[in-house]
C-alpha cells in the first residue's frame, strides 16, 4: 500500500472518530453548564490528558524541533519547565482552590469567575473582551500550523489543510462542546504521546543513540550542547517563563480545574499530566539531534528551521513512523484548537451578550447560541487563517502574552489573597494588559532599528505580569474596597468546601 | 552523563523529579483531604 493511501485511510478512521465523539457527547450537553464546561464530573484521565493536548500545539512540535536545530540541547529546558512549571504546580497550587471556589461561586468561565470573586461586572467585560479578541488570533496561528503541516508532510495545498482540519474541529466542538473537547483532546493526547514516542525511539536509532548524537553535536559547536549555549539566558528565561508560566493565566487550560471531578481526581490528574508533559522533551531533543544528519546548509533549513522534524522524518524514518508522527502533529493542532474554540465562544455568548449585557434568553436558547457562537467563531478564524494578514501574525506572538499578563494575577490572587480589594484588580487587570502590549510594540519599533539590547530582549509576558503583580500589591494595600474570598475561614487560612 | 554538560543534564533531571514528586503526591496525600472537594 502506497503512503498517501496509509495517510488517507488513517486519517479518515481519526477525523470519523472525532466527529462521532462529538455527536454523542452531544446527548450528555443538557445544560450551559455541560456545554462550557462538562458536567464538573470528569475524571483525572480525561481531564489531565485533554489539559495536555490542550498546552502543546503543532506549532510546539514543529516550532520546537526547529528550537531544537537552531539552539541545540539547551531547549530541554523548555520541556522541563513545562513539566514542572506549566504542569505538575499549575495542577497543585491552583488545582484544588479553583475546583472549590468556582463550584462555591457557581462560576464557568474564568470571566464569570472573575466578576464574581471579586463581585465586579468590569471584569467580566474586559477578560472577556481580551479572551475573544486574542484567542481568534491564536486560533488563527493554530491553523496556519495545521495548514503548514497538511502542506509540508502531505503535499496538500496549504488553503486546503486549513479548511478540512477547521472544519472537522468546528463540527464536534459546535455539536458537542465542551465534553466532545475533552474527550477529543483525551485521545489525541495519546494519539500525541505515542507518535512523540515512535519518533523519540527512530530517531536514537538514526544517529546511533544518545550519547553518539550529543558527542557529534558537540564535535560540531559546542555551543550546541552548553546551558545556554547558543541561546543566551534572556531569551532561554524569558522563552521558558511565557510558555510555563503563561498558564496559570491562560483560560483554556484552567478550565480543566472547573471541571474535574473531585480532589482526588486532582491529584492523579497531576501525575498524569506531569507525565503526558514530558513528551515535550522529544520535539527539541529529535531538533537537536537532526543537526547531525541535516547540515545547517541546507537552503531550505536556513530560510526556515521549523523543517527540521518533518526533513529527519521524510529522510530518515519508516512510512509508518512518519505516517504516526504526521497524526500527532495534528491531533495537536486540532486539540490546542478545539480547547481555544469553546472558550472564545464562551466569553462571547455567555459572558458578553448574556451576562454582560443582561440578554434574557433561557438555558436551552442560550446553548443554541453558544452553538451558533462556536461555528462563527470557528469560521471566522478558518477566514482568516486561509491568508493571514501581518498584523495577525504579528499579534499572534502577542495574544499569549497578553491574555496572561491580564488573567494571571487577578485569578491568582482571587484564589489565595483576602486583602484583594476591587480597585487592586482593575489596576491590575489594565496595567498588565497595557505594560505587555506596550512593551511589546516598544519591542517593535526597537527591532526595525536594529537587534534588540539588554532588558529589551525579555518578553512582553514577563514585564506584564510584573505590573499586574505590583500594581494588585500596591493599590489593594492603598485602598479599602476590600473583597475577601467568600468561603475563607479567616483564622485557619483554608477554604471551607 | 550521555556527554551532556551538567547544566544541561539537569534539565532531563528536573523532568524526571518533578514526576516522581508527582508520585508521592498521590501516595501521600494531605491529611484534611478527607472531603475530596466534594459538597
Amino acid at each position: 500500500m502506497n503512503l498517501p493511501l496509509v495517510y488517507i485511510i488513517v486519517l479518515a478512521a481519526y477525523f470519523v472518530l472525532l466527529i462521532m465523539i462529538g455527536f454523542i457527547t452531544q446527548r450528555s450537553t443538557k445544560s450551559t453548564s455541560d456545554y462550557h464546561i462538562g458536567n464538573r464530573n470528569i475524571g483525572p484521565w480525561v481531564s489531565a490528558l485533554s489539559f495536555v493536548s490542550a498546552y502543546y500545539s503543532s506549532v510546539v512540535i514543529i516550532g520546537g524541533g526547529g528550537f531544537g536545530y537552531k539552539f541545540g540541547l539547551t531547549t530541554l529546558w523548555i520541556a522541563a519547565i513545562n513539566v514542572l512549571l506549566g504542569c505538575f504546580l499549575a495542577w497543585v497550587v491552583l488545582g484544588k482552590r479553583t475546583l472549590a471556589l468556582t463550584k462555591k461561586l457557581n462560576a464557568i468561565t474564568l470571566p464569570d469567575f472573575l466578576a464574581k470573586r471579586y463581585q465586579l461586572p468590569f471584569a467580566r467585560v474586559f477578560i472577556s473582551l481580551v479572551i475573544a479578541l486574542f484567542l481568534i488570533v491564536y486560533n488563527v496561528s493554530i491553523l496556519k500550523g495545521l495548514g503548514d503541516t497538511f502542506n509540508v508532510l502531505l503535499n496538500i495545498r496549504y488553503e486546503w489543510g486549513v479548511f478540512i482540519s477547521g472544519l472537522i474541529v468546528v463540527i464536534y466542538v459546535t455539536f458537542g462542546g465542551y465534553l466532545a473537547v475533552v474527550w477529543t483532546g483525551f485521545i489525541q493526547g495519546i494519539i500525541m504521546f505515542v507518535s512523540m514516542g515512535l519518533l523519540l525511539w527512530k530517531t536514537l536509532q538514526v544517529t546511533g543513540g544518545l550519547t553518539a548524537g550529543v558527542v557529534a553535536l558537540k564535535a560540531m559547536d559546542k555551543g550546541l550542547v552548553e546551558t545556554p549555549g547558543l541561546w543566551g539566558f534572556p531569551g532561554m528565561i524569558s522563552y521558558v517563563l511565557v510558555v510555563s508560566l503563561g498558564v496559570w493565566g491562560m483560560p483554556q487550560m484552567l478550565a480543566r480545574f472547573y471541571s474535574i471531578k473531585n480532589n482526588k481526581a486532582i491529584r492523579n490528574g497531576a501525575l498524569i499530566a506531569s507525565v503526558g508533559a514530558a513528551m515535550a522533551f522529544v520535539p527539541y531533543l529529535v531538533g537537536a539531534l537532526a543537526r547531525t544528519k541535516l547540515p545547517l546548509t541546507d537552503p531550505a533549513l536556513m530560510k526556515n528551521a521549523d523543517l527540521a522534524i518533518p526533513m529527519l522524518a521524510k529522510a530518515y524514518l519508516p512510512p509508518i513512523v512518519i505516517a504516526l508522527f504526521f497524526i500527532g502533529v495534528i491531533a495537536a493542532g486540532m486539540s490546542t484548537f478545539s480547547a481555544v474554540l469553546i472558550i472564545s465562544a464562551g466569553a462571547t455568548v455567555r459572558d458578553l451578550i448574556k451576562d454582560s449585557f443582561k440578554s434574557k434568553i433561557n438555558d436551552k436558547m442560550e446553548i443554541r447560541w453558544s452553538m451558533v457562537c462556536s461555528l462563527i467563531v470557528g469560521l471566522i478564524s478558518m477566514a482568516l487563517a486561509l491568508k493571514p494578514p501581518g498584523l495577525v501574525l504579528q499579534l499572534t506572538a502577542f495574544s499569549w502574552a497578553v491574555i496572561a499578563s491580564a488573567c494571571l494575577i487577578p485569578f491568582l490572587f482571587g484564589l489565595y489573597w483576602n486583602r484583594t480589594t476591587k480597585t487592586g484588580v482593575i489596576a491590575s487587570m489594565v496595567g498588565g494588559f497595557l505594560v505587555s502590549i506596550g512593551w511589546m510594540l516598544l519591542q517593535q519599533i526597537l527591532k526595525s532599528k536594529g537587534p534588540l539590547q539588554g532588558i529589551y530582549q525579555y518578553h512582553g509576558f514577563i514585564p506584564g505580569v510584573l505590573a499586574s503583580f505590583i500594581l494588585m500589591v500596591v493599590v489593594s494595600w492603598t485602598t479599602k474596597d476590600i473583597v475577601s474570598i467568600p468561603t475563607m475561614d479567616q483564622k485557619r487560612n483554608k477554604l471551607n468546601v | 552523563m550521555w556527554g551532556m554538560p551538567l547544566l544541561t543534564f539537569l534539565s532531563i533531571v528536573c523532568g524526571l523529579f518533578t514526576i516522581l514528586v508527582a508520585i508521592l503526591w498521590v501516595l501521600f496525600p494531605g491529611k484534611d483531604e478527607g472531603s475530596e472537594g466534594n459538597e
